[in-house]
């Protein structure tokens, strides 16, 4: 076993230097070493890396940006924009990767965000309603479509995404809202949106009712 | 169908869902060295007949709007080659996994099991069991009446929280609702706390906090230190006082040496647990146990002695441990919950409410210990065990202690990358011509190409 003299201890492991007070360690010739209880794993991440990297692709962007304004200038849009997008990009991956376990979870969350994004950049560009004419009711539609036939085409447990289902077709009825104010340049997106949702929602209590139920006590349960 | 496959969280267990985060992810592994290479199938089989006697370890977690909740499993635990670093996360938000884990490598089998689920007593039924099974499957034993799987008096599924701290008179009187909360506020003053009230801390008083830096990958540092247990416990009795107290004495004044800042005054604070299952009788095999805080101040100038802290600790820790004190507290506790004002708080509320109390009580807190005594197997199983020890998560430097035939294992664990604590407390014993070896896992890039 190694020793270091230092500390008057033995040392298991392949040390070349004690891991107490970093004194090297005379390694005998013919040595009988203990073997570590630990596994030796390599990293898996970084810290450092990590935020390095972060920061590295955010600034690229924003150098992007005035690179490309330097060799053809436009207005269309400014810095704040590009800062916002990184932003959202950001939020975004942070979103995919906290609920990578649950796709119906991912899709709810991302639809409640995006959503709050276009309903933003709406109000911020003067208020022309493009995100509660099209935007919303659209986004409705299609994460309704996209966990319906997630869930007939891969296997999922029904129990796990019933509840998103639900959740996303009373969102899906908000642009009813919509329509009733009179908010919107052209009801059809919102008209689809809201038949589709409480079909959605109507059909599945039916047919999955005594399961609904169950998982809504359990998660509400006080 | 089953109707009602799930269960209520115990009172311990919401804190340890609030308080987890990627260096402190609350899980707790218990390794075994056996004298041979472990055989997986016959693991496996082990497990899946003491997966049986367990109906809690059935359990996974999922998350309700107000509270959280165990949901029981249908499938079966499988045991798995050890390829990460120690005390991974468990429990991960929308994953339905089970909050224990069974690895092996080489001759080494562990548990590892996240808090909310058990504490170190109950998980360490559950691992005895396993490796008695285990070593019996291996070896073709005979099945000792004493020692049979079934034979372990546990009451699986009880909350005793709720049992010995629970007003039994359901009142449905108005003053339910903020009785309460009034209780809240004046909590008791001087007797340990799972939860500190944050207003009660005295504002003068700044207890030291170890810091340094944390490891790249959040991964645990640790340090396994093995000593003969007759030596140890020798030294403790010439300062008559318990293995506990001394070890912790021991530490605090590593702790000192260890200290970045010259103060007037240094107040270092160790967090130990108390096992309630010995103060009121319960075999329940989850959470059951609260924790106290002994503290000591060093004067500067003034020569530090190991004995009057030792002293000094035995002192404080004593009142701690009688019932009374400690059930008063535990009832606001457990009140707490029946509050339905506290009730309707959205769990994410709740999570959080939860995490800022946790970080204003880890502000009193230096460092953490954890006894889990002397393992009792059955004889015949042992010449085929080398050691036992445990270690847990931590978001400060902490150790656990264990004893196992003539080896006291004490086990150290810090999120930093820095080890002078362990060095001051080792070189106190080796000071003293106490043989002890050392284990240190590997947390740096520069450390795990050293090979």
């Amino acid at each position: 076993m190694r020793i270091c003299e230092n500390c008057q201890i033995e040392i298991k492991g392949h040390w070349s230097s004690c891991p107490l007070c970093a004194t090297p360690i005379e390694i005998p010739e013919k040595e009988s070493l203990k073997e570590s209880s630990f596994l030796n794993v390599s990293l898996q991440y970084d810290r450092r890396k990590a935020l390095q990297g972060f920061i590295r692709i955010s600034l690229i962007i924003v150098l992007l940006y005035f690179v490309i304004q330097l060799i053809r200038p436009f207005d269309f849009f400014g810095l704040e924009y590009v800062l916002f997008g990184i932003f959202i990009i950001w939020t975004v991956i942070a979103i995919l990767i906290q609920k990578r376990r649950n796709l119906a979870k991912a899709i709810v969350y991302l639809l409640i965000f995006i959503s709050l994004v276009c309903l933003y950049f709406d109000y911020t560009n003067g208020w022309r309603g493009w995100s509660i004419t099209f935007a919303i009711p659209i986004l409705c539609i299609a994460s309704l479509l996209a966990i319906f036939i997630g869930i007939q085409s891969i296997e999922l447990n029904i129990r796990d995404y019933i509840l998103y289902l639900q959740l996303v077709a009373l969102f899906g009825i908000i642009p009813l809202l919509f329509l009733i104010m009179d908010w919107v340049g052209h009801p059809l997106p919102s008209l689809i949106s809201v038949i589709l949702s409480v079909v959605m929602f109507i059909g599945v209590f039916i047919n999955y009712r005594s399961l609904v139920i169950q998982e809504f006590q359990k998660r509400m349960h006080l | 169908m089953e109707t009602k496959n799930w269960i209520r969280l115990d009172n311990a267990s919401n804190i340890f869902l609030a308080a987890r985060n990627s260096v402190d992810t609350k899980v707790f592994r218990l390794t075994v060295e056996l004298t041979e290479a472990v055989n997986p199938t016959i693991l496996q089989q082990a497990l899946t007949r003491i997966y049986e006697e367990y109906p809690l370890f059935h359990s996974v977690l999922r998350r309700g709007i107000f509270w959280y909740y165990l949901e029981k499993s249908d499938v079966n635990p499988r045991v798995q080659l050890e390829t990460k670093p120690p005390v991974q996360a468990i429990y991960e938000e929308g994953s339905k996994n089970f909050m224990f884990r069974v690895l092996y490598k080489e001759n080494r089998i562990h548990l590892e099991v996240f808090h909310a689920l058990t504490d170190g007593t109950g998980a360490m039924w559950f691992f005895e069991d396993l490796v008695t099974e285990y070593i019996r499957l291996q070896y073709e034993l005979e099945e000792e009446k004493e020692y049979s799987v079934t034979s372990r008096e546990k009451e699986d599924l009880e909350d005793s929280f709720k049992r010995y701290f629970r007003e039994k008179k359901e009142r449905i009187r108005t003053d339910r609702f903020y009785d309460p909360l009034k209780k809240i506020v004046r909590f008791g003053s001087n007797t340990g706390k799972f939860i500190v009230n944050p207003f009660e801390q005295p504002a003068s008083k700044k207890v030291y906090q170890v810091k340094g830096t944390y490891t790249p990958d959040n991964r645990p540092r640790i340090v396994n230190v093995h000593m003969p247990v007759k030596e140890a416990l020798a030294l403790a009795r010439e300062m008559d006082v318990s293995l506990t107290m001394y070890m912790t004495a021991v530490y605090i004044l590593a702790v000192y040496e260890t200290r970045e800042v010259q103060e007037k005054e240094t107040t270092i604070s160790v967090s130990i647990p108390i096992n309630l299952r010995q103060l009121f009788p319960s075999t329940t095999v989850r959470n059951f146990f609260s924790t106290t805080t002994v503290e000591y101040t060093f004067k500067e100038g003034e020569e530090p002695k190991l004995y009057n802290i030792c002293q000094s600790l035995n002192e404080q820790f004593k009142p701690q441990l009688e019932k009374e004190g400690l059930e008063n507290r535990l009832k606001r506790y457990v009140e707490f919950e029946t509050i339905p004002a506290a009730r309707i708080i959205p769990r994410p509320l709740k999570d959080l409410g939860l995490k800022v109390v946790n970080a204003m009580n880890n502000r009193s807190i230096t460092v953490a210990m954890s006894n889990l005594g002397r393992v009792n197997l059955p004889e015949e199983t042992k010449r085929h065990i080398r050691n036992l020890y445990f270690y847990t998560s931590v978001i400060r430097p902490q150790f656990c202690i264990i004893s196992y035939n003539d080896t006291l294992n004490v086990t150290f664990t810090s999120p930093y990358v820095e080890t002078d604590i362990f060095k001051h407390f080792v070189r106190f014993f080796t000071d003293k011509d106490i043989e002890v070896i050392v284990d240190v896992n590997k947390v740096t890039s520069e450390e795990l190409n050293d090979v």
